[in-house]
């Protein structure tokens, strides 16, 4: 249908619907009560599956990777994680997997055949959530989306200071950074599906295991 | 082969009692209590709410403007826009994009508006690959059925029966161990995803302000489809826009509380764009398909609040019929409260017009509602009009109505009348309760009995106590 029609359409039926007259409100920031935001923050992640650490990051990827069995990682370009991981990854002796995607469909295909059984992948993040155990992950240069979608091991380095209370009490002031890349997603604990006998399972198709390190 | 019932009452007659009706019920009771665990466990909730509802509401109230600029915005970011009147349109489209791009492999995540225009199918019949890949959703494909509960599609399957179904159609050995069926799944998925060409998604928000969607999942297969293809689809019925990407945080704070009682979905993805210049991946093509296909015609009538819906599937879950019948009693895609409006309010009270009736009125549904949409008025309204348009599901009740009118407009007409009562009482009564009546009247006291009418009627003893 055309687009005017279309609109037209819809207008004419906005116009005769009967609807409680309602303001646009803005967002309703909860009033929650006080907590220690990393506390809170790693409580809430414990309860949907995931692990925060404490330590440094570096020592946490080697030991994973080690348990893994793996040598190497899907992540974020070393200028976009804090100073000295990418580094000290390396040195610990895994390498990076490059992210960067061809535009040809072809070549689509090849590179991501190349790394779509990938265990380990590294990123930051832009902020968490303490009511949730929720972070925030910004796609774009340098920052693939599937480093933190198809390993199944996903770890996320955020810094404690990016806390915050909750999803509203981020979006009021950062509600313009949702939309500020290609890609924003919010990612609350390990991958999982309770579609077989509502069973709770996890990493059908995302990560199974989601470590937060804390810096 | 079964014939499909045609009547709710005949599907929900075969459905009380099945498997289906059981695992649907232990289910739908299982996420009830999950939603009440959170309400409790979060005291803003009802404050969210409230705000949630004024949003949706809002925007409906000015969905054409929201929608122009919903759309201004997609094509600002370098994603194309089409609207569709209805699924024939939206299918037109999607079909020519698959031609233009000799696309032979979909992948899908789980989207009601797709099965709403009946997508696969028709992209089947063209000769097209379609894979759905969130967990529910592939077994239900596999095993050729449709959904029974919005958000657990597969809620009726038991380990065994997916067990069973891997082996006979993915050639996998035999398991009823539900993790090794996820893994089963997840192997066989990932290979699928690498080979797709495009992914077709829903989406559960798009906010006008900034032409972004949002596609919520826990598995992850929403973020797999809108990031491995060079393609992405998405399909959006036309109500599911908000303004700003406040609102948007808004709504993300009720729906998975509502639905599973998660205080975030797992995945919240929200696509803004094709991938730009400089992004390492994600799909190069963005096409948008917003859906009219009777949403208009809702918006314009009584049932305009029903398009306020975010799909949570709180009111399935706490809805007595549903618990008792199960989803596929509905003979829709949209089941529970919800789809028992939804459904004539977007495709016509003809053949739909006993869905309305398929509910008690006690109200649980609005109660949970996240948006706090007033159901139990709505399938009033739809009922009144089906028996002004005389798609009246229940026959005898018009007549029945025109007799008793008869009966009381005149006092010897109201006086034989109670005669009746008197005369039935004196026949089928025992004891003061009738506990059989004959005939039509049977299912009035199948499963109880009646109390009697007063063998003297009560007109008659005031008449000779006053003396009138």
């Amino acid at each position: 249908m055309e687009r005017d029609a279309f609109i037209a359409r819809v207008k004419a039926a906005a116009r005769a619907a009967r609807l409680p007259d309602a303001d646009p409100p803005g967002l309703v920031v909860p009033d929650l009560p006080e907590v220690d935001l990393t506390e809170a923050f790693v409580a809430a992640l414990g309860r949907v599956g995931g692990v925060a650490h404490r330590d440094d990051p570096v020592e946490v990827v080697l030991a994973l990777a080690d348990r893994l069995g793996t040598s190497e990682y899907l992540g974020w370009d070393d200028e976009w994680l804090p100073p000295g991981v990418g580094a000290g990854l390396r040195h610990g002796g895994l390498s990076a997997l490059a992210g960067d995607v061809p535009a040809d469909a072809e070549g689509r295909r090849r590179h991501q055949s190349g790394y779509f059984d990938v265990v380990l992948g590294v990123t930051g993040a832009e902020a968490g959530f303490a009511e949730t155990g929720t972070v925030v992950i910004r796609s774009g240069p340098g920052r693939p989306r599937m480093a933190s979608l198809i390993p199944e091991v996903h770890v996320v380095i955020l810094a404690e200071e990016a806390i915050c209370r909750s999803l509203a009490h981020w979006a009021e002031t950062n509600a313009g950074a949702i939309v500020d890349a290609a890609n924003v997603v919010f990612v609350t604990g390990p991958s999982r599906t309770g579609d077989i006998e509502m069973r709770l399972n996890v990493g059908v198709h995302g990560p199974r295991e989601v470590h937060v390190v804390l810096v | 082969m079964t014939v499909t019932p045609v009547t709710f009452v005949e599907r929900a007659r075969q459905a009380v009692g099945s498997d289906v009706a059981r695992s649907n019920r232990v289910g739908a009771e299982r996420l009830a209590g999950l939603r009440e665990a959170a309400r409790q466990a979060y005291p803003a909730f009802d404050e969210m709410r409230d705000a949630a509802r004024q949003i949706r509401l809002h925007t409906l109230a000015h969905l054409d403007d929201h929608l122009q600029r919903f759309a201004d915005q997609v094509e600002r970011n370098g994603g194309h826009v089409f609207f569709a009147a209805d699924g024939t349109e939206a299918i037109g489209y999607i079909q020519r994009v698959i031609q233009d791009r000799r696309v032979r492999r979909v992948v899908k995540s789980k989207s009601m508006v797709t099965e709403e225009i009946a997508l696969n199918h028709a992209l089947e019949a063209s000769g097209v690959e379609v894979v759905e890949t969130d967990l529910g959703e592939f077994i239900i494909q596999l095993a050729g059925e449709h959904p029974s509960h919005i958000i657990a599609p597969a809620i009726h399957k038991t380990a065994a029966d997916v067990g069973r179904l891997f082996a006979d159609k993915l050639g996998v050995p035999y398991t009823d161990d539900a993790d090794e069926l996820n893994r089963i799944a997840r192997a066989h998925l990932r290979r699928i995803f690498l080979e797709a060409d495009l992914g077709i998604s829903g989406v559960n928000f798009g906010v006008a302000e900034t032409g972004s969607i949002c596609v919520v999942t826990n598995e992850g297969n929403g973020r797999l489809v809108t990031t491995a293809p060079p393609i992405h689809v998405a399909v959006m019925g036309m109500e599911r826009v908000v303004p700003t990407a406040g609102d948007l945080a808004q709504m993300l704070e009720v729906l998975a509380r509502s639905g599973t009682g998660q205080g975030l979905s797992v995945y919240s993805n929200i696509v803004t764009g094709p991938r730009r210049v400089g992004d390492p991946d994600g799909p190069d093509e963005l096409h948008v398909v917003i859906l009219d296909n009777g949403r208009s015609r809702a918006l314009a009538a009584e049932t305009a609040e029903i398009l306020a819906c975010i799909r949570c599937g709180a009111c399935l879950n706490v809805c007595p019929v549903y618990r008792a019948v199960g989803g596929h009693a509905y003979g829709s895609v949209y089941t529970g409260p919800i789809g028992a409006v939804v459904t004539p309010a977007l495709m016509g009270l003809d053949p739909w017009a006993d869905l309305p009736f398929a509910s008690t009125l006690c109200g649980a549904c609005r109660d949970v509602c996240p948006v706090g949409i007033d159901i139990p008025r709505m399938l009033l309204h739809l009922r009144r009009r089906a028996a002004d348009e005389r798609h009246h599901p229940f026959r005898w009740v018009a007549p029945g109505l025109r007799a008793y009118r008869i009966a009381a407009t005149g006092p010897w007409r109201w006086r034989a009348f109670l005669g009746l009562g008197a005369l039935a009482a004196r026949l089928f009564g025992r004891s003061g309760r009738i506990e059989r009546l004959p005939f039509h009247a049977s299912g009035w006291t199948r499963f109880r009995s009646l109390r009697a009418p007063a063998k003297k009627p009560f007109r008659r003893r005031w008449g000779e106590r006053h003396g009138t």
